[in-house]
């Protein structure tokens, strides 16, 4: 019997070569796609699962409350918090401070070479789940002049793993001691390292540690297994108020699950958001790929059903009940299935390789695992029931004798529900163009978004080392090049600043009002470096020394100290007192995804960075120049510089992935939707061979026969247009609304994208319809 | 009205060529009513889909209204044909998904006539056809016989010129045949010019003038005597 069902089967799908061929490419692309995906999500999901206690650890948020209304959720917390929450509090059995990623150089023997790793308490490694294969572990981190170094960094400094007790330069300053060798830090992990140095270390040259005021480091906790959940206790949420001055901040605790996936605070409370969205917008993506599919197999399948209702009949009048037919038809679609989850398989290795690359993803198919194997049956399997149920109830719904009495008719409510699915189809489509316009007309605006700042020929050098010390030199020399326009230096990145304060105080102050400021160091020459516009005032001078206690204010922050004449008002900033000089016009100091922040830019000698404006034809002439001037005086480092456009693209790279995966995937769906269309098309077109022979007979042209074929597909089209155009609107509104500047939905996108797949649509049909209506009408009415 | 000077049609089968149509010669006036007759497989069909502009002739000429058809493109063969052109099929050939009104109708709306217009000439046919009752129901609720007078009625719509029938009768029983058959003299009488395929003898005594076909070439082309049956080999 099953020997019987699988010849019919194959001879049936080898007979019709059209159709399995349409099917079987429809199905292989959805199933990559829902594997990719699928793969993807579970990437996601094991961030940071694999410490043991997972459930215990939590990470400390702080929330600021400004007087405002603006409430600053923030990971950076106090120096002395984590050693005061874990003495003062049974409940919490460890904790330890790390530092947000350092880069530090080092040097073992003539290999040099920068490496991130973190400063750490050792209860870092008590927390978590990175293991020490050899030498000491946590208690490495106790004193200063020890470090743990992993399998991969021993390897590529020594040649070999058996390196506890060697000592290591770090920074061209100090020598350590490597105490223990760690495992390699696996790749669905929030921490990245390739060393850790105990936090006293740190603490040497980071006095604010031990101020209570000062928010810095990033601090981790782990209760006791019978302690409730952080959040659940009153107290420790205020205890900021109880040891600090920080009487405007409570506690807030993130369980280590979350961390990777929902942080997205406003208000001072978890949105919904973070990374857990994009999961969410990618499985209904995988969900509605594969439906898609399904749809062009069930749609075949009905439409092609008059030609397998011969057979059904005869199998009936043979003995065979409704429930063998519907397991023949069932093992029929699962079997195609199969051969398209075989091909998807290997698609799917076969672009394994650049998804990764393109999306920063370390995915790969481990076919010694169990999960994997179960995994991508499952969804093959899946597929072909969903695809085949309908077709499978739908075949063997014939009686014998209807089936004989009239052959090759049948009812018209198979009709409908196809239609009904090709709107669906093409309603889907519609909303993944809508999408995916909507993304890139949004990202296009950010990249010509007037910043305040001109982020072309604008690169940034880290000051490593002891290159601070020679900085007027180097600007000197920088500036003679003959590429170089400006040069000018501050203590933080053009974008990302990371200096707040709320104590700031201006002539007619509200003594309860509490307004968080950027503050920026900066050099001489950082407007014209930066290409920012002064409104009011002049720009710091060597001219005039008092200028190392004035300020530059931005307009928000005018506006927001209600100051109508700025320049000349005298403030007081972090207890120092001076003058406002200048004002500038309003330059991005972080993503367009919140507000314009309120600026103080202040003339002091703590920087990390040093700009250059460039202003050259040949960038690599220049580059290579800037290149000889920091080696003769910063011999020790290696040369290092970023473009600024470049790296300000990163602050949207979320976005900008999901716009990359939207487009494709809004193609691929496309693509499989019309690809659904054509077999259609096709078949139809057989159908009413007869009945274009009688119209032409009649007198119609060919345009007019096409018209007449393509009309009826154009419907559908139009109707899942229709349908799809509202949720597309509510939707990308929603999206859009995430960003404080973002442009609106104008009807012309709406517009565009229903001619898109109206054109994309006719295209595909056009071909069919265009050679059934130039057919011989004496061929198609000759008589049987 | 028709002039076919040594029309050919032939075949390409494998290295062989064979002839369906050799050496025809034939004139036919406007007004006359032509049955064509013969055995099975002797080109009756093909010389009536040519005369019908459906299929070209592989040699030879062919004269419609003065104008050199084999030598015109296919779309002015295609005006000819929508302009002049009638046809009635043997196995009627009908819409299935359309009604009575809407199959009679179809022709004119290729002829892009106004609706207005259409309407009152539908149902002026479907008046003079008698089957006014019939308008709303599609084809698989006629009978054979009204199913062809649906198709009579479409062929005769846009007023041609000349009506094509091949074999018109030949799926109805004699009584239905003979309504038809009635209808074209009618028709004929009104000044159409009609040429039918057909086997029965019966039939062929409606028309004016019979051409026996065989094997591709015309054997007798003679007037009909009004008297007797004298091709009797049936």
């Amino acid at each position: 019997m099953l020997r019987n069902y699988l010849l019919t089967s194959l001879r049936n799908l080898y007979k019709n070569k059209l159709y399995t061929i349409v099917n079987l490419l429809g199905l292989t692309i959805g199933l990559s796609c829902v594997m990719l995906i699928s793969l993807w999500i579970l990437e996601q999901y094991s961030f940071d699962n694999f410490h043991p206690n997972g459930d215990r650890i939590y990470r400390v948020l702080e929330n600021q409350y400004y007087s405002d209304g603006f409430v600053l959720t923030t990971s950076a917390t106090p120096g002395q918090l984590a050693a005061s929450l874990k003495t003062n509090w049974p409940e919490i059995a460890l904790s330890s401070r790390v530092t947000w990623g350092d880069e530090k150089l080092f040097k073992v023997d003539n290999k040099v070479f920068k490496e991130k790793g973190y400063h750490a308490d050792p209860d870092f490694l008590r927390i978590f789940n990175f293991p020490v294969i050899a030498g000491e572990g946590a208690d490495a981190l106790e004193e200063p002049g020890k470090i743990l170094i992993t399998t991969k960094m021993a390897e590529k400094y020594f040649g070999h793993t058996d390196v506890v007790g060697q000592m290591i330069r770090v920074d061209n300053e100090r020598e350590v001691q490597i105490a223990g060798v760690m495992a390699d830090v696996p790749d669905n992990t929030s921490f990245k390292f390739d060393f850790l140095l105990p936090l006293k270390d740190y603490e040497k040259n980071n006095d604010w540690l031990k101020n209570w005021n000062s928010n810095g480091i990033r601090t981790f906790l782990m209760t006791t297994p019978q302690s409730p959940n952080l959040n659940e206790i009153p107290d420790l949420k205020e205890y900021l108020k109880t040891v600090s001055d920080q009487d405007n901040a409570d506690l807030l605790f993130q369980g280590l699950a979350d961390m990777y996936l929902r942080y997205d605070y406003k208000d001072g409370k978890y949105q919904g958001g973070g990374r857990i969205t994009y999961i969410r917008l990618f499985a209904i993506i995988a969900l509605f790929i594969i439906l898609i599919a399904c749809i062009n197999f069930m749609n075949l399948s009905t439409a092609r059903a008059s030609t397998r209702t011969k057979e059904v009949g005869i199998r009936r009048v043979s003995g065979a009940t409704r429930g063998m037919l519907i397991r023949q038809f069932l093992g029929e679609s699962l079997l195609l299935s199969i051969f398209a989850g075989v091909f998807a398989v290997v698609l799917v290795q076969l672009s394994l390789p650049a998804f990764n690359e393109l999306f920063d993803a370390h995915i790969y198919l481990d076919f010694s695992k169990v999960g994997v194997w179960s995994l991508l049956l499952g969804i093959t399997l899946l597929a072909g029931f969903l695809a085949g149920s309908y077709p499978a109830f739908f075949l063997s719904r014939f009686q014998p004798i209807e089936i004989f009495n009239k052959l090759g008719k049948q009812g018209k409510g198979a009709n409908w529900f196809r239609k009904g699915l090709v709107v669906t189809q093409f309603a889907i489509a519609t909303f993944l163009i809508v999408g995916t316009m909507v993304i890139y007309l949004q990202m296009n605006h950010i990249r010509h978004q007037n910043l305040g700042f001109q982020k072309e020929n604008f690169i940034y050098m880290p000051v490593n080392g002891t290159l601070w010390d020679k900085y007027d030199l180097v600007k000197t020399e920088l500036t003679n090049l003959p590429g170089v326009q400006s040069v000018s230096a501050s203590n933080g990145l053009i974008y990302q600043w990371g200096n707040n304060t709320s104590s700031v105080s201006w002539p007619g102050k509200d003594p309860e009002a509490s307004i968080l400021f950027q503050t920026i160091p900066v050099e001489l020459d950082f407007m014209e470096t930066i290409g920012a516009d002064l409104v009011d005032g002049r720009d710091f001078s060597a001219a005039f020394p008092a200028d190392s206690t004035n300020f530059i204010v931005n307009e928000r922050a005018a506006e927001m100290m209600g100051l109508q004449q700025a320049v000349g008002e005298r403030i007081t900033v972090q207890g120092d007192e001076g003058q406002i000089i200048g004002m500038v016009k309003n330059f991005r100091t972080n993503s367009l995804h919140v507000e314009q922040e309120p600026v103080i830019l202040m003339h002091r000698p703590w920087k990390n960075f040093i700009f250059a404006r460039l202003n050259t034809d040949d960038t690599q002439q220049t580059l290579g120049q800037i290149e000889k001037i920091l080696a003769t005086h910063n011999p020790a480092y290696p040369f290092e510089f970023s473009f600024v456009d470049k790296e300000y693209e990163k602050l949207y790279r979320t976005e900008a992935r999901v716009g990359t995966l939207s487009r494709l995937f809004a193609i691929l769906s496309i693509f499989i939707s019309c690809l659904g269309l054509f077999g259609l098309a096709t078949f139809t077109a057989q159908q009413r061979t007869k009945e274009i022979g009688i119209r032409k007979v009649m007198g119609a042209s060919i345009s007019q026969l096409s018209t007449l074929l393509s009309g009826e597909f154009l419907k559908l089209v139009i109707v899942g247009f229709v349908i799809a155009a509202p949720v597309a609107w509510l939707v990308m509104h929603d999206w859009l609304e995430r960003f404080v500047s973002h442009i609106e939905l104008s009807w012309w996108i709406f517009i565009m994208a229903a001619v898109l797949s109206i054109s994309i649509a006719l295209l595909t049909i056009s071909l069919q319809t265009i050679r059934a209506a130039s057919i011989n009408p004496v061929k198609a009415l000759r008589y049987e | 009205m028709i002039k076919l000077i040594d029309l050919e049609k032939s075949v390409r089968t494998g290295l062989n060529r064979a002839w369906i149509l050799n050496q025809v010669n034939l004139e036919i006036k406007a007004g006359e009513f032509v049955t064509i007759m013969g055995p099975s497989g002797a080109g009756k069909t093909t010389l009536l889909n040519i005369i019908g502009m459906l299929e070209s002739p592989t040699g030879g000429e062919y004269h419609f209204l003065d104008e050199p058809v084999h030598r015109l493109n296919e779309r002015k063969r295609h005006d000819i044909h929508k302009q002049y052109m009638g046809f009635v099929f043997q196995a009627y050939h009908l819409i299935d998904d359309l009604t009575v009104y809407e199959n009679i109708e179809t022709p004119l709306l290729y002829r892009n006539v106004k609706g207005k217009d259409r309407k009152s000439i539908v149902a002026d046919i479907l008046d003079r056809f008698s089957i006014v009752a019939k308008k709303d129901l599609f084809p698989d609720q006629l009978s054979g016989g009204q199913q062809q007078l649906v198709g009579v009625a479409r062929a005769v719509i846009h007023k041609p010129r000349l009506l094509l029938a091949d074999e018109p009768t030949g799926n109805l029983h004699s009584k239905q045949g003979e309504e038809i058959m009635e209808l074209f003299r009618e028709l004929n009488e009104e000044g159409v010019t009609i040429i039918q395929v057909t086997h029965s003898e019966k039939n062929a005594e409606y028309g004016s003038r019979i051409i026996e076909i065989v094997d591709g070439n015309i054997r007798t082309d003679e007037q009909v005597r009004k008297s007797a049956s004298v091709y009797g080999t049936k």
